[in-house]
């Protein structure tokens, strides 16, 4: 027997869907939220071949990007930007570190993939408040998993965990 | 007898049961035809389209397109469902009398199938996940039932993305009065790196044995083992990915039946020598 039927899902799937590239923060807002009245001053850096191969040594993590962008804060501290890839592209992040070198807050800047946007709850940014870096900064360990956004909280937590590294090699006041 | 290999993977499923059929898709991957354990987040929905055109059989001019739509729903974060109709074209044109099928042009209807995705492990927060699956399906005069395990693990902050899927397959076709009865017992290997953001290329790999019965275990008469392997391109992007797999048989085949057709200058008679998937998935 023959059944003739119709192509119905070609059609289905070229429905347009909402895109989920968001854009949350700006730089300036992500520095007035994490700390609030200082003033910024650019201190952007190449990093060396060493200071790279330190970073991945102390952080597990690839350094990405040579070029760091990083602001020195007028209340002490330092305010860093970087980006870490997620499902399909890249998260980029802030993270702010108080003058004793513990973490003052990260934020998301921008989220492009459909699904893990739940790295932006506050709850489970501030568990990284008051932390030092190191090995255990991981998920799993000193930061909760979130379940049905794995990738990107993992994905965020080594690019902080990486950022950690790269303020105590190469910006820690010795 | 069975053999080692034939044992060992129908072992992987002894405990827990059997299932499923003809290959589909949990969530997005980087290949066309290994599953890995990436599933949807609870509450994600998934629309899947694939094509696939196989291509080249002995004595004969051989064609066929499978078609494939699929909804997919996370029920939870470790559990996914999914729905959908497959159908095919084929059409076939015998040019030696050693052909194993007649002339036919033929477009039609052959299965709905089920599938449920069950991830114990996930790559990113183990060295290695691992996830069960289980696939029946159900067709004018077909019946069939398909499981798989999913093993994948990741390296070099998960660029490097490597999947296994060992799978057993029971396939009930009606002839006559009676039902044609097989097992397919395969292995599916699959690496992909990925390029750029969004972008993977790797390469896959199967090894198939066929069987004339349907048990793994001893009711089941080995009738051929292939072997196939090709390149994969993936790219997504937001909601949206698309997925582009090649795969040529290898001259590998073996018969092991003793009957002369199974295999004719090392290619598996079953088996198209080339196949083509173009998978494409949008999530909603």
């Amino acid at each position: 027997m023959r059944a003739r039927f119709i192509f119905i899902p070609v059609a289905a799937i070229t429905i347009s869907t909402p895109l989920h590239a968001e854009v949350y923060l700006t730089v300036e807002e992500a520095q007035t939220l994490i700390f609030p009245g200082a003033a910024f001053t650019e201190d952007f850096r190449n990093l060396t071949n060493a200071e790279i191969a330190a970073i991945k040594e102390a952080s597990g993590v690839k350094v990405e990007n040579r070029r760091l962008k990083a602001w020195r804060v007028s209340s002490g501290g330092w305010f860093l930007v970087d980006q870490v890839l997620g499902k399909h592209d890249y998260i980029p992040f802030a993270l702010g570190i108080d003058a004793n070198g513990a973490i003052k807050g990260i934020e998301i800047l921008e989220y492009r993939e459909a699904y893990g946007g739940e790295i932006r709850n506050a709850n489970w940014r501030a568990q990284f408040a008051g932390k030092h870096g190191g090995a255990s900064l991981k998920i799993g360990k000193e930061i909760k998993n979130i379940s049905g956004a794995t990738i990107s909280s993992k994905h965020v937590t080594d690019g902080v965990r990486r950022l950690m590294a790269t303020y105590a090699i190469v910006l820690a006041e010795r | 007898m069975r053999s080692k290999v034939e044992l060992a993977v129908a072992a992987l499923f002894a405990g827990f049961g059997t299932a499923a059929a003809t290959p589909a898709f949990a969530d997005e991957t980087p290949f066309a035809y290994v599953y890995t354990t990436d599933i949807l987040p609870k509450g994600g929905m998934e629309i899947e389209q694939w094509l696939t055109a196989n291509n080249g059989r002995p004595f004969e001019s051989w064609h066929n397109i499978a078609g494939r739509t699929e909804f997919e729903y996370g029920v939870t974060n470790k559990l996914q469902l999914a729905l959908y109709a497959n159908y095919d074209y084929t059409r076939v044109r015998p040019f030696d009398t050693r052909a194993a099928d007649a002339r036919e042009t033929d477009l039609k209807f052959t299965s709905v199938s089920g599938e449920a995705i069950y991830r114990l492990m996930s790559p990113y927060t183990h060295p290695v996940g691992l996830a069960l699956y289980v696939e029946p399906a159900i067709g004018p005069g077909f019946r069939e039932i398909e499981a798989k395990l999913l093993i994948d693990s990741h390296f070099l902050d998960d660029r490097l993305i490597v999947a296994m899927n060992p799978i057993v397959e029971y396939e009930w076709e009606r002839e006559g009065t009676g039902w044609s009865k097989h097992t397919e017992l395969q292995l599916l290997l699959g690496a992909a790196y990925r390029l750029a953001p969004g972008l993977f290329g790797g390469v896959e790999f199967k090894a198939k044995r066929e069987l004339d019965g349907v048990s793994a275990f001893g009711n089941a008469d080995p009738a051929a083992d292939s072997f196939s392997a090709g390149p994969t391109l993936h790219y997504a992007k937001g909601e949206w990915w698309a997925t582009l797999g090649v795969q040529a048989q290898l001259p590998w085949a073996r018969t092991l039946n003793g009957e002369a057709l199974e295999t004719v200058n090392g290619f598996a008679h079953e088996e198209p020598r080339y196949s083509v998937r173009l998978r494409f998935g949008v999530e909603l």
